[in-house]
């Protein structure tokens, strides 16, 4: 909320490889926002990010922190009491927001496509998988019914649905979850998407079958160049898939990198609290959890300064009141803590020595 | 957690608390105009196991394999097809209702569907006083306040409702409840699972801290292997109904021999972005509960399935120090950590192809 600081927000938010990138999908400071009957819930608040082609950024963080809401955001499926109220969405030297609804629907669905979790509600329970993805087509391409058949067979072939010739006429009810997962995949992609947008595509899934659905997304996103904007919370599934990860809390990113110097060595408080938090097989069975103390703060009683400050074990003075800024440290990835400090404004390029000195010794 | 030596399998049996024997339990399908029963869920099948006082045992598996109808069975939630459930030496079904509430609790998934919203949350924690007509009123809200202070809960919220309190909260609430009454043996029935990462270590601490102060006893039914590990003494696997194997944890999580463990700890994601690994994804899906496979349930799915398997069901066998398992090939699988033999395309075609002929039904 800069514009309460009287602080612009820094013009680059994003990892400094992102941005020399060569950039797919570029969202640009996106304010997305909620009117309730006793206010308005920010729940995404001057958030950035970029795609580069073919690559897969991660979208990290827990339930309200408003990573679904910006891909939804993204794809102008925000309905009222939500409004996007401020922010740029490039698509390949487009701002989506400035499309008519008429020329969004010919991008949604073709140019990118989006997959929720629970695919029981997200596919029509009254048509049958063949026309689901039927439908698609008929509104992308100009297909001839012959065409238009083959065409989904092939996609259900493509995403390891046995015997398509009979299940292009089986209804969702009549699918595993598994298997549904797979028909909503195969919707998707039925116009070979640049970008598919996947929303915590495994998480209402058994591992095992979680892990035929990981594969599949590698081995089409291998073979067709497409990239992926994963929505997760398992930092399992997002170091297997993501070049990058940017990792949000109550509607903001607070840490942007790419995925190995972001395992390697977390830098804001939260990404780390949540990384050590959780266990794994590695976990040391005879000493305690270390946990992130407290809960997500309600998103209609936001402190004024940094909103991780009730939980940060790290918190000082300067975050009660001041909101930091997200800012790029030195090795290029960017992070939103004051133990990090920040750079004089108009340094966009080289920090000072002293800056860099400072921030090397913090951030050891 | 309390005990140590959890895979010394012969301890004197009064060290033992709860006793699984040959639990079967079947779910009757009804169909037909006139609803008769045509077919049977084998939601478990000739289930065994002991569980011993102070320590946690985990069921884990995936969705449909029976875990969570083996935990209300032995709270007497549903009635067993067949066998039976011994407490402390007792047989659950011949004990008094309100004699077994006192002693075994549960805690559930869902820690907003499982409390009442129209309820104070002192009343929630206090009901069970109530009905076993424990003290008096204020000897009553003494306890509740007790035991929220114990699972973190301010017991200045006494007189607030379930929706002012976050799912940790809650969860913590649900733990209130079961612990009031001071049972022996809880059974956590996914109890973290519905909550957001950062709030679920905290509540595994917790449960790990009652269990130091209460002497409890758990059973810990979850999916998810890394906590099952983390909380776990000892743990057993289960498939389709049945124990696929069992054994204490390091030795489960070391030397793991099921094909279907191995897969299930495969396909877990590492957050390690370093980590190449080679992984054994197992293809097909859990095949239906009410017509499992013939020979071993596991053969749809099964890389290194033979003619026997398809055949014959194999038994629950020990290989050392309680180290069960239910596999015709595991004497055939080097004992330390070689891996499964991967795949061919064809057979992986072919199963893919038995296991669509099985689950559409």
């Amino acid at each position: 909320m800069s514009e309460e600081n009287g602080v612009p927000e820094p013009r680059m938010q994003l990892p400094e490889r992102v941005e020399k990138g060569d950039l797919l999908l570029s969202v640009r400071n996106l304010r997305t926002h909620f009117r309730v009957r006793d206010g308005i819930v920010r729940a995404v608040d001057g958030v950035s990010y970029a795609i580069e082609r073919g690559k897969t950024l991660g979208l990290v963080g827990e339930s309200g922190c408003g990573k679904s809401v910006s891909a939804l955001s993204v794809m102008r499926l925000i309905r009222p009491p939500g409004d996007i109220v401020d922010g740029e969405v490039v698509w390949q030297d487009r701002d989506l927001r400035q499309l008519s609804d008429r020329q969004m629907r010919s991008v949604r669905g073709d140019e990118i496509s989006m997959i929720f979790q629970e695919p029981m509600t997200a596919l029509n329970p009254v048509f049958n998988t063949g026309n689901q993805i039927g439908e698609v087509l008929r509104e992308h391409r100009d297909f001839t019914r012959k065409q238009r058949y083959e065409r989904i067979i092939e996609v259900l072939r493509l995403v390891g649905i046995p015997q398509p010739e009979q299940r292009i006429k089986a209804y969702p009810h009549e699918l595993s979850g598994g298997m549904r997962q797979r028909v909503m995949i195969a919707m998707a992609l039925a116009c070979e998407p640049q970008l598919l947008l996947a929303d915590e595509p495994t998480t209402a899934l058994d591992v095992t079958i979680q892990a035929q659905i990981l594969e599949l997304i590698r081995e089409i996103r291998a073979r067709t160049g497409m990239a992926l904007l994963l929505i997760t919370h398992d930092l399992g599934v997002i170091a297997e898939m993501a070049d990058d990860v940017a990792v949000m809390y109550t509607g903001e990113v607070v840490e942007y990198a790419d995925v190995k110097s972001l395992f390697a060595a977390p830098k804001h408080p939260y990404t780390r609290g949540l990384m050590t938090s959780i266990p794994s097989l590695v976990t040391d069975r005879s000493e305690r959890l270390s946990t992130i103390r407290g809960s997500v703060p309600h998103m209609m009683r936001l402190p004024l300064g940094c909103l991780f400050q009730s939980r940060c074990p790290e918190a000082m003075n300067i975050c009660r009141d001041n909101r930091p800024q997200l800012q790029r440290l030195d090795d290029g990835r960017t992070v939103r803590c004051h133990l990090y400090p920040q750079r004089p404004s108009g340094h966009d390029g080289e920090p000072l020595p002293q800056a860099r000195a400072t921030a090397g010794s913090v951030a050891s | 957690m309390a005990t140590e030596a959890a895979g010394s399998g012969n301890g004197a049996p009064d060290d033992v608390l709860l006793s699984v024997q040959s639990l079967t339990k079947h779910f009757p399908v009804r169909g037909g105009i006139l609803l008769r029963t045509i077919a049977h869920v084998h939601a478990a099948d000739e289930v065994s196991f002991d569980i011993k006082r102070g320590e946690t045992f985990g069921l884990v598996g995936e969705s449909g394999c029976g875990k969570t109808t083996v935990g209300r069975t032995i709270l007497r939630i549903y009635p067993p097809t067949s066998g039976q459930i011994l407490f402390g030496g007792e047989d659950v079904s011949k004990l008094d209702r309100k004699v077994l509430a006192r002693n075994m609790q549960i805690i559930f998934q869902d820690p907003y569907g499982s409390l009442d919203p129209r309820i104070t949350v002192g009343g929630i924690i206090g009901e069970g006083l109530e009905v076993h007509g424990m003290g008096s009123p204020e000897e009553r809200n003494e306890q509740i306040r007790e035991i929220m202070d114990i699972v973190g809960i301010s017991s200045h919220y006494a007189q607030r409702y379930p929706h002012e309190f976050s799912g940790g909260q809650r969860q913590r609430i649900g733990i209130a409840r079961a612990l009031v009454l001071r049972p022996q043996f809880l059974v956590c029935d996914e109890p973290v699972s519905a909550l957001d990462v950062s709030i679920q270590s905290q509540i595994l601490n917790l449960l790990r801290d009652l269990q130091g102060e209460f002497g409890l006893t758990y059973l810990f039914i979850a999916h998810n292997l890394a906590v099952v590990r983390y909380v776990c003494d000892r743990v057993a696997v289960m498939y389709l109904g049945k124990i696929v194997e069992q054994a204490n944890t390091p030795e489960l999580f070391g030397n793991a021999i099921h094909p279907y463990t191995r897969a299930l700890m495969d396909a877990i994601p590492v957050p390690d972005p370093s980590e190449q690994r080679e992984r054994l994804i197992i293809p097909g899906e859990l095949p239906s509960p009410t017509n499992p496979p013939q020979g071993c349930r596991f053969n749809t799915r099964c890389a290194v399935a033979h003619d026997v398997c398809f055949n014959e069901e194999p038994p629950l066998r020990d290989y050392g120090d309680g180290h069960l398992v239910a596999c015709h090939l595991a004497d055939d699988f080097d004992r330390r950590g070689t891996a499964l033999p991967q795949l061919s395309s064809e057979m992986h075609d072919a199963i893919t192809d038995s296991v669509q002929s099985s689950t559409t039904d």
